[in-house]
Formats: structure tokens, C-alpha cells, sequence
């Protein structure tokens, strides 16, 4: 049998799911509804989350993803979690996929795809054109950010390796 | 999903992670990854021992959960979907624009014989996209207990 969420996970862990992954701005309520907790557990963990600097508060005191943050940490993990080799391997793999799209649906882009919707199709290729459309744009998108990743790859890496030789230095000198 | 303050998030990848580590952790469920890829993820998949997953004697041998997510518009689409290979049954809660005779979100089981039976589920359309996977998950048992009355 499934444990239930609030048997499974704690009461943060629960806000932080809920509020780090909100589309638009929420109340505490909605939150603390959401996450099956007390308001004043909401509260606690978001404005906690918010001094981490994962949150930011709107003038009427809603919580949002801080979106910044939010985009460099994706960054951050997609450099420091995978080898430079599985980011270049991704984007082969990307434009393999949209190759095989263009190719089913005869068009160069998802722009084109999207015009096609206008055309008389039966309900069910409608739908598996749109779904296809929505892969097509997350692809793009996360097509983008690895490059991105690529781009700052060596930067972030030498960063690490500072820290590691820094840290390393302190230990021979302390030996 | 529509930027927030003019930048785009990442919240579908992230959405995407939670329920991966959820089905990871959960009795039952095999093979746990994500599709097309995990850099390039747009839905969740796990192949399930149904009697595992269930806690209790089940007829079919293997099943399959989906987990998708689409933020892009004005309001969360997601499509949760149990099938099982060998029976050709299905059963999911999907939030699209395909049935809007149903509103917002439609549950919907599609049978070995190819047939369809859709209805309009409850619960609000306001709720977050994670905590209808969690609404979901859990009543799968309930669900296919429903199905399976004489």
C-alpha cells in the first residue's frame, strides 16, 4: 500500500514541495491547505524558505520561487551533476529528437507544427500534435540551458577545484 | 509555465524530480526514469508490481504509471496515468483542454476492448499540480477496487 504524503514526509518538507515549485504568487492559507499543515507551520518554513533566499515575498505578502535563484540553481546542478560528456551527449540526442519531428510532420520548427493544428485533422492527431509541440518546446528549453551549463562549465568546475585546493593548502600547512 | 517577473522557471523539471524521488521510494514501483530523458525530462514513468504496489492480490502482472506535467498555460495541465500491458486497461486523471464537456479535469478508463468511460472529477481545479499527483497515487487502489465490482 502507498504511504500517504503526510505519513511519508514531514511538514517542511511538504511546503517546500508546494511552495518551491509554485507557478504564480501564494497565500500563506493556500499553502498550508496545500501542504496539509497548520497556518503557522506554513508560515514558519516559508518565511524560513524566504531568508534562504529560495522564496521572495510580493508586496502583499504572497510567496513565489525566487525566479533567479530558481534558473541558477538548475544551472548549478545541471554542471555539477553530470560530465561534460553527458551534457554534449544531451544535446545530440535533442536535435535527434527534433530531426525525427521534422521529418513525421514535415515542418523545420515548432512554429510550423503549431500551424498545423489549424488544419482538419482528426481529435486524436490534434492531441498528438500538441503533445508533441509541448516536447518539442520543453526540448528547446532545456536544449538552451545546456549550453548555457557548457558554456559556464569550466568557470564553476575551477571554482570547485579552488575551494579543494585551498582547503587542501590549509591542511598541509596545518601538517 | 508563463515567466515569473519576466524569467522562465524551472519548476516542470523540478515537479518532475519530486515525483520521481516519490515513486522511487514507494514499495512496488521498478525502473522508475524519466522521458525522453532525466536532462530533458517531460514525464515520469514506472513499471509497478501491482501486488506490491497495492498491498494485496492482483490479476494483472505488471503495470505502468505516467506522470506529466504542463505548466506552460493559464492553469496546470497534467495527465496520471496507471496501464497495464497485459489487460490493455487503463486508468488516469487528466487536466487538458481535450474534454471540456468535463471541465477542467476528466478521470478516464479505457478498457481491453477499447472502449472509453470518462467523468468529471471533484476535486478543486485550483490545487497544486503535486498535490493532485499525491491525491492521485493514493486512490489508485480505491479506483481499480471500483472497476473491479461485479
Amino acid at each position: 500500500m502507498v504511504d500517504s504524503w503526510t505519513d511519508s514526509t514531514t511538514a517542511r518538507e511538504r511546503v517546500e514541495t508546494i511552495a518551491t515549485t509554485l507557478s504564480e504568487p501564494r497565500t500563506v492559507n493556500w499553502v498550508a491547505e496545500q501542504a496539509e499543515v497548520e497556518w503557522d507551520t506554513a508560515k514558519r518554513h516559508l518565511a524560513s524558505l524566504a531568508d534562504a533566499g529560495l522564496l521572495t515575498v510580493t508586496d502583499d505578502g504572497q510567496y513565489v520561487p525566487d525566479p533567479t535563484r530558481a534558473y541558477f540553481d538548475h544551472l548549478r546542478d545541471l554542471i555539477l551533476e553530470n560530465e561534460r560528456s553527458e551534457l554534449r551527449a544531451e544535446l545530440e540526442a535533442i536535435a535527434e529528437r527534433a530531426d525525427d519531428w521534422k521529418q513525421r510532420y514535415g515542418v523545420g520548427s515548432p512554429e510550423e507544427l503549431e500551424a498545423t493544428l489549424a488544419d482538419d485533422l482528426p481529435g486524436d492527431e490534434v492531441s498528438e500534435r500538441r503533445r508533441i509541440l509541448r516536447r518539442w518546446e520543453q526540448s528547446q528549453r532545456s536544449r538552451d540551458l545546456i549550453r548555457k551549463a557548457l558554456a559556464l562549465y569550466d568557470d564553476v568546475q575551477s571554482l570547485g577545484d579552488g575551494t579543494a585546493e585551498r582547503s587542501g593548502s590549509t591542511v598541509e600547512e596545518a601538517g | 509555465m508563463p515567466p515569473i517577473f519576466g524569467v522562465w522557471n524551472p519548476t516542470e523539471p523540478k515537479l518532475l524530480r519530486r515525483v520521481h524521488d516519490r515513486l522511487s521510494d514507494t514499495a512496488g514501483c521498478t525502473s522508475v526514469r524519466y522521458v525522453p530523458s532525466r536532462l530533458d525530462a517531460n514525464e515520469v514513468v514506472a513499471e509497478i508490481d501491482p501486488s506490491v504496489f497495492l498491498g494485496r492480490s492482483y490479476p494483472a502482472p505488471e503495470a505502468r504509471l505516467r506522470v506529466e506535467f504542463d505548466l506552460s498555460g493559464d492553469r496546470p495541465h497534467y495527465w496520471i496515468q496507471w496501464w497495464e500491458p497485459t489487460t490493455g486497461r487503463s486508468i488516469g486523471r487528466h487536466a487538458d483542454d481535450t474534454e471540456p464537456e468535463f471541465g477542467p479535469a476528466h478521470f478516464q478508463v479505457e478498457y481491453g476492448d477499447g472502449t472509453t468511460d470518462r467523468r468529471v472529477v471533484s476535486y478543486p481545479a485550483d490545487d497544486h499540480p503535486y498535490r493532485v499527483f499525491e491525491y492521485c497515487l493514493s486512490s489508485i487502489d480505491d479506483e481499480l477496487r471500483a472497476l473491479d465490482r461485479p
